[in-house]
């Protein structure tokens, strides 16, 4: 059934100019036909038929870095590619992609739901004011205790979510939270690095040991 | 539409009173509407709803409403800060009226909501916010489904 979608669905365009099917022809320009292919044979796999907007909107979805997108994200993306679609569509797409376990949903309080193109087992920083929603780098949480599950039940997978705001006294951070992913983020700083760096990370050493009942400095942080 | 979280409403008659301090405190203005959500919401201790558990309980009590105006009045309480959003991956939006600090179970098949203290989670390591940002809190939420289902499907 699912063997031959990647002709059938891909009339032999390459070489024709504008005319005809627009919309394919518009999505065979953004995607090369191998990278096509690929998200087809996602889809198939997923049990989703790739039908061209599944595979155009699959494209920009999983084409390069795992990310993090809400509908209207998506929905101005395939715009921008030259894809028209409706809103109502790009939202439809997500949460079916969503069932289908190709990304993930993320629920925050907040009025966005984001959508994860990345579905492994990671975790996350959410900063309510900016609607924004960054990885946590792996590795950098370890739980010490975790409870039983209730009698019957196991434990599949843990999600965190981690929120934070902007220090209110500092001025040089209104750069968004994706510009400083690359800088160290430490798996456990404890209150003495943190005061070496001063200034406004000083603030944060102060925020960290309230959260964590001040027993930063052990390196064990409980009752979170 | 399911009721999913087992709710039994053996609320404490609560007066008019208390509801309206609620949203006056909050700078809401009590309409009858508000103060009927905020009776079934903070009459009892620690509830989780979804708009439409919301929406049952308050059809049920009789009172007046309609899906959206639930669903804009838990918006604005979430906003507020009189009920926090749980952050379940799934496709329900849990509210939790309890707003000290606590964890979740998520059974995710029964989609369902269970209660776990703050001092049951312990991190031996917490990554450092990014520069100019600092941790507001750590919401831990462990999915979790009957072991017996799990050996079903294996």
């Amino acid at each position: 059934m699912t063997q031959r979608p990647a002709h059938k669905e891909r009339p032999d365009n390459n070489s024709s100019g504008p005319g005809g099917a627009a919309c394919n022809l518009e999505i065979s320009r953004n995607l090369p036909s191998a990278q096509e292919a690929r998200t087809q044979a996602m889809l198939a796999r997923a049990g989703l038929r790739p039908t061209r907007q599944r595979v155009a909107l699959g494209g920009l979805l999983f084409d390069g870095e795992p990310r993090h997108v809400t509908a209207d994200e998506l929905f101005r993306d395939a715009a921008g590619a030259g894809f028209p679609l409706s809103l109502a569509t790009a939202y439809n797409t997500l949460n079916q992609f969503a069932e289908a376990g190709l990304v993930r949903r993320i629920a925050v309080n907040g009025e966005r739901t984001f959508f994860d193109t990345d579905v492994g087992d990671h975790h996350h920083f959410h900063v309510e004011a900016e609607s924004r929603i960054v990885d946590v780098p792996t590795g950098s949480i370890e739980f010490g205790r975790i409870p039983l599950p209730p009698d019957g039940y196991e434990i599949t997978a843990i999600d965190v979510v981690i929120r934070l705001k902007l220090i209110a006294t500092s001025k040089q951070s209104t750069e968004p939270v994706s510009c400083v992913v690359d800088t160290a983020w430490n798996a456990h700083p404890d209150a003495r690095a943190i005061e070496r760096g001063g200034g406004t990370k000083s603030v944060l050493a102060a925020g960290a040991v309230t959260n964590c009942g001040g027993r930063r400095a052990t390196g064990h942080c409980s009752g979170i | 539409m399911s009721v999913n979280d087992s709710i039994k409403t053996e609320t404490p008659d609560m007066d008019a009173a208390p509801a309206s301090d609620i949203l006056s405190n909050a700078g809401l203005r009590p309409t009858r509407q508000r103060l009927a959500l905020a009776k079934l919401l903070f009459g009892e201790r620690g509830r989780h709803v979804s708009v439409d558990s919301l929406y049952d309980e308050l059809v049920r009590s009789g009172a007046p409403g309609s899906l959206s105006c639930v669903y804009n009045s838990l918006r604005r309480f979430s906003e507020i800060g009189l009920v926090r959003r749980v952050p379940v991956y799934g496709s329900t939006a849990y509210f939790d009226t309890r707003l000290n600090h606590h964890h979740h179970f998520y059974a995710v098949d029964e989609d369902r909501l269970i209660d776990v203290s703050a001092d049951a989670v312990a991190l031996a390591a917490v990554p450092s916010p990014p520069q100019g940002y600092e941790l507001v809190s750590i919401d831990v939420l462990l999915r979790v489904r009957r072991a017996d289902a799990g050996a079903a499907a294996g």
